[in-house]
């Protein structure tokens, strides 16, 4: 018989945020109460609309050592490890990017059009040096940053970073573990980076919609999924118009300015829910075929929405599936 | 006799067996023959092939046995228009985007994909749970052509949470 969870839904990170554990009343109620305190900390240490937060600080003076909090320093270093692991795509130091182009304060997505009539032309990356990533591109200048840990100091390097989608996929990672403690059915879910304990409620499986990046109301899929992560990075998300033109948040690095390759929305399940945001965002900066190749090499279970409506995925992703609005290719890993 | 139509075992798959015996003791026949003539006592007539000679004594019998086995085929004729109306009527049911949705295997949390349970109407149809086309009803030539239109994909089961475009 399926247990009713205990539920806390805030607003962090500017999104909405839902906590879900199976658990008794104190015990539930104690684990909410503590994982919505991890969103709290994380947000102030790592948020880049705060001119005075930790990070903004070190963003002020990324040449020098600067102390952070525990939250900021593991999320720079799990920024780094990231930059590694995708060769180059998914790039903290996009800060300049953003704010050239206009993102550059708290803006109201999800109230209709927002125009920002003071956005410059971006600027781009530092000067790209001989280099290629793995997907053919220039590569921006190598990121360097420093760590200490036994002072949690960080040394960004000579760029400022923007810790906003590792820093929420880290914050779910942690508030899950708060919510483990209490039972082993949770839900974490911060502006569908989520990361989902046991078998559901009902014990057969946490169904997840995938979205319409177009807005039609029917999902796309619908997953089933058990202890897992699952992510997804849109170019619908966060958008927004500078001097007439549309941009969205997610910054290709080797162009300094809003990603477009093809793809309009990918999701990523995985075991943990950082890892599936940092994937998710730099297989939709790559385009379908480099994620076609990226994700058989790292064995991603990934979703990708094309700009004309194609749904593709690949081979892991599809065993997950328990409704899909198209027929899915169940072929060698190709667009379905 | 030399030059006479060889009498041939006429093809009284419907007849009992013992109308059919009557038959071959009593009648020449040929496979041309024509139903009105053979109908009337004592009566002969000349097929395209030969010629038919009913003794008058056994037309009686003859014509009891034709009488039964024709409200026989007329009573099987209504049978196979009762079979195809509820064949046509079953596509249609099969078909209908509304019925279709409402019988989905998803609504009882099944995968999209997965053929649903197969029912009476689809066997009678000729149809398969893989969605080929069925099989043309008997005597269906001048029954409109029923075509399967694209099975309208099931509703999506309810989902505790979502991801995408709108979560920012």
């Amino acid at each position: 018989m399926a247990r009713e969870p205990a539920t806390l839904a805030f607003r962090a990170m500017n999104t909405n945020v839902t906590l879900q554990v199976v658990a008794d009343g104190d015990a539930a109620t104690e684990a909410l109460t503590s994982a919505a305190w991890v969103f709290d900390r994380t947000e102030r240490a790592c948020t880049r609309f705060d001119p005075v937060s930790p990070l903004m600080q070190a963003n002020a003076a990324p040449d020098e050592w600067h102390e952070v909090p525990p939250e900021c320093f593991m999320a720079v270093q799990e920024a780094f490890r990231a930059h590694l692991l995708t060769g180059g795509l998914f790039d903290p130091r996009v800060l300049r990017a953003l704010v050239d182009l206009g993102y550059d304060r708290t803006l109201p997505f999800g109230l209709g059009d927002v125009e920002i009539p003071d956005a410059r032309e971006p600027s781009g990356l530092a000067a790209a040096p001989p280099g290629r990533t793995p997907t053919g591109g220039a590569a921006p200048r190598s990121w360097q940053p420093r760590f200490d840990g036994a002072r949690n100091a960080v040394r960004l390097g000579p760029d400022p970073v923007d810790l906003g989608g590792i820093g929420k996929g880290l914050a779910v990672r942690w508030a899950a573990r708060q919510l483990a403690r209490a039972g082993s059915v949770y839900l974490v879910d911060a502006g569908g980076d989520c990361r989902l304990g046991g078998g559901g409620p009902e014990g057969d499986g946490w169904r997840v919609g995938i979205e319409d990046p177009t807005g039609q109301p029917l999902p796309i899929a619908v997953l089933g999924l058990h202890d897992a992560s699952v992510a997804t990075s849109s170019t619908a998300a966060r958008t927004w118009r500078a001097g007439g033109v549309r941009r969205h948040h997610v910054i290709d690095p080797r162009s300094g300015t809003s990603a477009d390759s093809g793809l309009v929305s990918v999701t990523v399940v995985g075991d943990d829910p950082a890892d599936a945001e940092v994937w998710s965002k730099a297989l939709l900066i790559t385009g379908p075929e480099a994620a076609h190749d990226l994700c058989t090499r790292h064995g991603l279970a990934a979703l990708w929405v094309h700009g004309d409506g194609r749904v593709g995925t690949s081979a892991p992703i599809r065993p997950l599936l328990r409704w899909s609005r198209d027929p899915v290719d169940g072929g060698d890993g190709d667009d379905g | 006799m030399a030059g006479a139509p060889r009498p041939r075992r006429p093809r009284w798959g419907l007849l009992a067996p013992s109308a059919a015996a009557l038959f071959s003791a009593s009648v020449a026949w040929t496979t041309s023959h024509d139903p009105s003539a053979a109908s009337s006592p004592g009566a002969s007539s000349t097929g395209a092939s030969g010629s038919v000679s009913v003794p008058a004594a056994s037309a009686a019998q003859l014509r009891q046995a034709l009488d039964s086995q024709t409200e026989a085929l007329r009573s099987l004729s209504w049978t196979v228009r009762g079979l195809e109306a509820r064949v046509r009527a079953a596509q249609e049911r099969r078909f209908s985007p509304a019925v279709s949705g409402a019988a989905s295997p998803a609504a009882s949390g099944g995968t999209s994909r997965t053929p649903g349970p197969v029912s009476a109407a689809h066997v009678a149809a000729g149809s398969s749970a893989s969605g080929a086309a069925p099989a043309a009803p008997l005597g269906a030539t001048a029954a409109p052509v029923v075509r399967p239109a694209p099975s309208p994909a099931p509703p999506p089961p309810p989902v505790h949470t979502t991801t995408g475009a709108s979560r920012p």
